[in-house]
């Protein structure tokens, strides 16, 4: 209930603000172009991922990204230990 | 670094399947099942329909559904339509991350599916949906499914149909069909003693809040009125669809007649806001059936005595406590929800350009794909009074006899990434050693 109300202060405030916008979509013109290119864009990856296990390779790309994480949560864990005196941590 | 790896962390947090795709669909937001009066005790019903029949727009009747390719669990059919006196043709791909095709209307054939998600407005859509269960089901002959067209519900019976040369009709595995992307409608089914689907809604009630001109709209559905049906129901699911998903309700099979039930619909990003749903069956007289005998939702709460409640009083106050931290289920998707639709409606092309690089990332990180043809996209240029013209044809990226090359270059990429991501570990682990 704390974060609800806290989220949707958050919300409430922004609301204004951001409905005070009105900035035009793009045009049916610019749409098509984007989705020509999103498309060859798909097909491109559509034929990437025939000759590779891209699950495999999705799954590897996550444990990167996991350990990266774990690895700078790591180092501000260590940066804050390093900060209390009485740990005489160096 | 650390900043990006939180940042691409928090994207992959996001689950694909609840994005919201298009904004341009809330336009159709006022096409909903057109609102009639709620059915008196003396209203003759309909015999139940035949194969092809309509259910509501005479400008719309099914001809017939062919399949043009399958595969092991891929299927695409062509669905010939007549509408206003068009022939229509209309490509019907099943795929776990295109679910639904589109086709212009009026014209006589559409051969590329929705592409990355995008939904062309003035098109048809198509959804089959048969169960609930995302497992996967069989479409055989014989069977009926509901077609949504232009916001209006549509009974699609599955002709005989055949692969094989012998005529034994086949049955073709399906992969499972999510319902996303579709209109903003609300309906209910039922399946009938005789496992005859059914679309039982007769009245939907909605108040309209929020209306801008050029913008969506945020509604707010408080009344369902189902059909009076001559007939046993033996299920009954309730189908919010959405563009992001369905929910649906089923009742057990024993339960012959449907039960009441508030539902409070969190989910509006396709849209509308919060609001009671109610359900509410009519009885043979017309009135609203509001207590019913043996109501599985309410019964529950009813018969708590005061031992329950006191052996349950320490897990409500820890259940208390814990509410205080933690939101409840679909706090967060409600919340997503509610920027999505705010930021969709007033921040325009810079909203779209975002969901663009979005649909690029989803597009990259979903996994691989058991289609071997691609279609590349049709692309026309007009230079100096000569179109240049691309695309448009179906390629096949293994041609046959070569699936061997498809093999070997996969067993050496996933060799190569396995290398990789061992020596990736090794200095990962290197640099903790030196922290």
């Amino acid at each position: 209930m704390i974060i609800e109300s806290l989220m949707n202060l958050i919300y409430n405030i922004f609301d204004p603000i951001i409905s005070s916008f009105n900035i035009p979509k793009f045009s049916d013109a610019v749409r098509v172009i984007l989705d020509t290119i999103i498309g060859y864009f798909d097909v491109g990856m559509k034929i990437l991922k025939a000759y590779i296990n891209w699950d495999l390779a999705v799954t590897l790309f996550n444990m990167c990204l996991f350990a990266f994480a774990g690895y700078e949560l790591l180092r501000l864990v260590f940066f804050i230990l390093r900060k209390v005196p009485m740990f005489g941590t160096k | 670094m650390s900043v990006l790896s939180l940042f691409l962390l928090l994207v992959f947090s996001v689950q694909a399947d609840e994005f919201d795709y298009n904004s341009a669909w809330r336009d159709v937001l006022d096409v909903v099942i057109p609102e009639v009066d709620a059915p008196d005790s003396e209203e003759v019903f309909p015999e139940p329909y035949l194969p092809g029949t309509l259910l509501g727009d005479d400008n719309l009747s099914l001809m017939s559904l062919y399949p043009e390719n399958i595969t092991d669990k891929l299927a695409s059919y062509t669905l010939t339509y007549k509408i206003n006196n068009s022939n229509l043709t209309v490509q019907y791909s099943t795929s776990k991350t295109r679910p639904f095709a589109w086709s212009s209307l009026g014209s006589t054939s559409f051969n590329a599916p929705i592409q990355n998600n995008v939904s062309p407005v003035g098109r048809v859509q198509i959804i089959i949906n048969q169960s609930d269960d995302l497992e996967g089901f069989l479409i055989s002959e014989g069977d009926t499914y509901d077609v949504i067209v232009d916001g209006l519900i549509y009974n699609l019976y599955m002709e005989a149909y055949s692969s094989s040369s012998d005529d034994t009709p086949t049955v073709y595995e399906y992969e499972p069909i999510i319902r996303e992307k579709s209109y903003n409608t609300f309906a209910i089914t039922g399946v009938d003693a005789s496992g005859v689907t059914r679309d039982l809604t007769s009245y939907v009630e909605k108040n309209v809040s929020g209306v801008k001109a050029g913008t969506s709209y945020n509604v707010l559905f408080t009344n369902f009125r189902l059909k009076q049906v001559p007939y046993n129901i033996t299920s009954l699911t309730f189908y919010v669809y959405s563009e992001t998903l369905e929910v649906g309700w089923g009742v057990p099979s024993s339960a012959l007649t449907p039960p009441t039930s508030n539902f409070r619909f969190f989910r509006s990003r396709s849209g509308f806001e919060n609001g009671d749903i109610r359900i509410v069956p009519v009885d043979t007289s017309g009135e609203g059936i509001t207590n019913i005998e043996n109501n599985t939702i309410n019964i529950e709460n009813n018969t708590k005595g005061i031992w329950d409640s006191i052996v349950s009083l320490p897990g409500a106050i820890m259940d208390g406590i814990i509410g205080l931290f933690v939101p409840d289920d679909g706090f967060w998707d409600e919340y997503y929800a509610k920027y999505d639709l705010l930021l969709s409606e007033n921040l325009g092309f810079l909203y779209e350009s975002f969901h663009l690089l979005y649909e690029l990332f989803e597009t990259v990180m979903s996994g691989s794909s058991s289609m071997n043809t691609v279609e590349v996209p049709y692309f026309s240029y007009d230079f100096s009074g000569t179109t240049f013209e691309f695309g448009g044809w179906e390629v096949n990226l293994v041609p046959e006899g070569m699936e061997i090359l498809q093999d070997i270059c996969r067993s050496i990429s996933s060799f190569i990434m396995i290398i990789m991501i061992i020596n990736f570990g090794m200095k990962m682990y290197d640099k903790i050693l030196h922290l």
